[in-house]
C-alpha cells in the first residue's frame, strides 16, 4: 500500500475544515473568527496539494494555484485585520456582537 | 520502511495541525491562540513536505507563520490581552481559595492586632472599673465618639483619595477614585470598560488593591481613636475580679469603637456582668459576602473561604443609631428601614457588566444578555424610590433612572452601608467590595461570558462536528481516481527551480500585498490613533451618549 495515501490527507483535511468551521461559528473575536477561516483556507489548501500530489503530480499549475490561495488567503487577513483595527478604534472592542451596524 | 517513516510523519504532522488547530479554539487568550495557530500552520508545511511540494512548505512558512502570525500577534497585543496571564490566575485563584481568603482578609486582621497588645497593656488597672460602668453611661461615650469617628474615618477616606489620585496616572481611573460612587464606577465601566474585559479585570485588580490599601488605613485610624477613646473614659484605678475581666474587655465597653472593630476581630468577648452584653454575640460572615452569618465558625457556603467572627448587636441601640443617623444623613429620602440590615433587604440581581440594571429575581441582562449576579445591599434602588423595598423590578428603563438618582447620593449610600458592613468607609470601597463580594464561581462564569466564544458554542460545535463527520465519510465512500505517487516527478527540487524560475512574480505578488496590508493597516492605525489623540474627550463622550440611547 505504500505511504499515507489521498484519502488520509483528505481526512485530514476534512477535520480540520470542520474545526475551522467550528472557530468561525463560535468564536466572538474578530480576530479568532479570521483564525478560523484561515484554517478553513488552510484545510483547502492541503486538500489541493493532496490532490496535486497524487492524481497529476506532474502538472503544477495546481501548485500556483495553492500560491495564489494563500495570497488571497494572506491579503483576506491583512484586510480583515485592518477593518478590524479600525472597528476596534471605533468602538473600543472586537466583538463582534457589536459590529452590528456598519455606519457609526 | 520508507512506508513507516511516512506514516509515522504523517500521523505526527496530522496530529500537529488537528491539535494546534483545536487549540486555537480551545484556550481562553489569544495569545496562546495565535501560538497554538502557528503550531498548525507549521505543521501543515510538514504535510507540504510529506507531499513533496516543499516549495509550497517554504512559502506557508514564510507567508503564513512569518506575516500571518505577526499581525496576529500584533492585533493581540492592540486588543490588550495579557497573554492568558488573567485566565491563569482565576484557575489559580480558584484552586487556592483558602490562601485567597488569606490575603483577602489580612489588612482587617493585622491593625486588630494592635488593639489587643493595647488593651493588654491597659486594661488590668481599668477593665472592669470600665465593665461596670452603667448602661447609660456606657452608652454615652460611645454615642458621643460616633460623629467624630466618623469624621474622622470620612477625613480618612478624602486623604486616602488624594494620594490614590496622585497615585494613579490613567485619567478614567483617576476620575473614577475621585467619585468612585457605584453608579459612577458603573456607568464609566459600561461604556468604555466593559467591552475590554482585559482592561476592566485589571481596574478592578487595582480597585481591589486600594480598597484594602484604604482599609489598612483606617483600621490603624480607628485603633488611634479607640485608644484615645480608652484614655479619655473615665476609669479609676479600683479593684477587679480577675475571673470575669478578660484582657479585651475594655473593648467592649466603647461600643462605637467595637462596632467599627467588627471586621477584624476573631474573639467573641462575652462578658457576665453587663446585661447589654449578653445581646452581643459572635457573628461569622466571609470577607466576600456579608450576607453570610453564622453562628460558629467554618466556612462560606457561597465560596468557601473561611468565615471570619463579627461582633453583630442586631438589637442593640448603638448599631441602630448608628444605622439610621449615617443613612440620614447619607440620602434625605431614604426612611430608616433601608438601614436594617442585609438579612431584610430583598436581594437584587445586577449585571456584572451593567451595574444600572437591577433586576429582583435572577436571569439575563436584557441590556447584554449576561448572567445576572446576586448583588447585596440591594437598597440602593430603594433609597432612590422613597423606600419601595420590594416592588423595585420594573424594566430597565425606570431603574436607570433611579441609578441616576442613586448617583448623586452614592458616596453617602457608601457611608451608611459601609459603616453597616465592615466598618470601612470612604468612597470607592463599595465598588471594589462589590466586585470582592462575588464568588469565585461567579467570578468565572462572569469571565466565560467575556471570553471569546459565543453562548451557541455547543451547537456549532455540533454544526461542524456533523460537517466534518459529512466530510470524512464523503473522503471515504467516493473512489477517488489513484495513481502510483509521482512517477514523472524529477524531485521536489526541480518543482522549485520551476516554480521559482517562472512564477516568480506570483510569488512576489504575495510578498508585496503582505507588506502592503500590514503598512496599510499599521498606518490606518497611527493615523486613527492621532486623531483620537486630538479628540479623545468629544469621542468619549459621545459613545457615552449612545450606549445611553441604547
Amino acid at each position: 500500500m505504500g505511504g499515507p495515501g489521498l484519502v488520509a490527507y483528505l481526512v485530514v483535511g476534512a477535520i480540520l475544515f470542520a474545526i475551522g468551521i467550528f472557530g468561525a461559528l463560535s468564536q466572538r473575536g474578530a480576530v479568532m473568527v479570521l483564525m478560523g477561516l484561515e484554517i478553513i483556507l488552510n484545510a483547502s489548501i492541503l486538500n489541493l496539494v493532496a490532490f496535486w500530489r497524487f492524481i497529476s503530480p506532474g502538472d503544477y499549475s495546481p501548485q500556483v494555484f495553492v500560491i495564489v490561495a494563500m495570497t488571497i488567503g494572506a491579503v483576506e487577513m491583512a484586510v480583515g485585520l485592518g477593518i478590524i483595527l479600525m472597528l476596534y478604534r471605533k468602538k473600543g472592542t472586537q466583538n463582534i456582537d457589536k459590529f452590528s451596524e456598519m455606519k457609526e | 520502511m520508507v512506508d513507516l517513516v511516512q506514516w509515522s510523519l504523517f500521523l505526527l504532522f496530522s496530529a500537529l495541525v488537528l491539535g494546534g488547530a483545536l487549540g486555537v479554539f480551545l484556550t481562553m487568550s489569544m495569545y496562546r491562540a495565535g501560538i497554538s495557530l502557528m503550531l498548525c500552520l507549521v505543521a501543515m508545511a510538514g504535510l507540504f513536505i510529506l507531499l513533496e511540494a516543499d516549495m509550497l512548505a517554504v512559502i506557508q512558512v514564510m507567508m503564513n507563520v512569518g506575516g500571518m502570525l505577526v499581525m496576529t500577534l500584533f492585533m493581540v497585543m492592540l486588543m490588550m490581552d495579557p497573554g492568558g496571564e488573567m485566565m491563569w490566575d482565576m484557575k489559580r485563584r480558584m484552586r487556592m481559595k483558602g490562601f485567597g481568603a488569606l490575603s483577602m482578609s489580612m489588612p482587617a486582621e493585622l491593625p486588630a492586632e494592635k488593639p489587643e497588645e493595647q488593651g493588654r497593656a491597659l486594661s488590668p488597672p481599668h477593665s472592669h472599673d470600665i465593665a461596670a460602668v452603667p448602661a447609660g453611661e456606657g452608652g454615652m461615650p460611645g454615642k458621643e465618639s460616633l460623629p467624630q469617628e466618623k469624621e474622622a474615618t470620612s477625613g480618612t477616606a478624602e486623604g486616602n483619595d488624594g494620594k490614590q489620585a496622585t497615585v494613579e496616572t490613567t485619567d478614567g481611573y483617576r476620575e473614577r477614585g475621585n467619585t468612585m460612587t457605584n453608579m459612577e464606577a458603573g456607568t464609566n465601566g459600561s461604556n468604555t470598560d466593559s467591552s475590554d474585559p482585559f482592561r476592566r479585570m485589571r481596574e478592578m485588580q487595582r480597585a481591589i488593591a486600594i480598597m484594602q490599601q484604604q482599609l489598612g488605613l483606617m483600621q490603624e485610624q480607628l485603633v488611634e481613636l479607640q485608644e484615645d477613646l480608652l484614655v479619655a473614659l473615665p476609669g479609676g484605678g479600683q479593684a477587679q475580679t480577675p475571673s470575669a475581666s478578660r484582657p479585651n474587655n475594655n473593648r467592649l465597653e466603647v461600643p462605637a469603637a467595637a462596632h467599627q472593630m467588627q471586621m477584624g476581630q476573631s474573639s467573641s468577648p462575652i462578658h457576665s456582668d453587663h446585661p447589654q452584653e449578653n445581646t452581643r454575640s459572635a457573628v461569622y460572615t466571609c470577607p466576600m459576602h456579608p450576607e453570610i452569618r453564622q453562628a460558629g465558625p467554618g466556612r462560606c457556603p457561597k465560596c468557601g473561604m473561611e468565615l471570619v467572627a463579627v461582633e453583630e448587636s442586631p438589637a442593640s441601640s448603638t448599631a441602630t443609631t448608628l444605622q439610621s443617623d449615617t443613612s440620614s444623613r447619607a440620602s434625605t429620602g431614604s426612611g430608616s428601614g433601608s438601614g436594617s440590615g442585609s438579612s431584610t433587604t430583598p436581594t437584587m440581581y445586577t449585571c456584572p457588566m451593567h451595574p444600572e440594571v437591577r433586576l429582583p429575581g435572577p436571569g439575563r441582562c436584557p441590556k447584554c444578555g449576561m448572567d445576572l449576579v446576586p448583588q447585596e445591599g440591594g437598597s440602593d434602588d430603594s433609597d432612590g424610590d422613597n423606600g419601595k423595598d420590594g416592588s423595585t423590578g420594573q424594566g430597565s428603563t425606570g431603574h436607570d433612572s433611579a441609578g441616576g438618582g442613586t448617583e448623586s447620593q452614592g458616596g453617602g449610600h457608601d457611608h451608611g452601608h459601609m459603616a453597616h458592613s465592615s466598618g470601612m468607609n470612604g468612597g470607592g470601597v463599595e465598588t471594589a467590595e462589590q466586585m470582592q463580594r462575588r464568588s469565585p464561581k461567579a467570578y468565572y462564569r462572569m469571565m466565560a461570558d467575556m471570553a471569546m466564544t459565543t453562548r451557541q458554542l455547543p451547537l456549532a460545535g455540533l454544526f461542524s462536528m456533523l460537517a466534518g463527520l459529512l466530510l470524512v465519510v464523503l473522503v471515504l465512500v467516493v473512489a477517488w481516481p489513484s495513481r502510483p505517487a509521482a512517477p514523472d516527478l524529477d524531485g521536489p527540487s526541480r518543482v522549485g527551480d520551476l516554480l521559482l524560475s517562472n512564477y516568480m512574480i506570483a510569488f512576489e505578488g504575495a510578498a508585496f500585498l503582505i507588506l502592503a496590508g500590514i503598512l496599510g493597516a499599521v498606518l490606518l492605525a497611527r493615523r486613527e490613533r492621532k486623531r483620537q489623540g486630538a479628540r479623545r474627550k468629544p469621542l468619549a463622550a459621545t459613545t457615552r451618549h449612545k450606549q445611553e440611547v441604547h
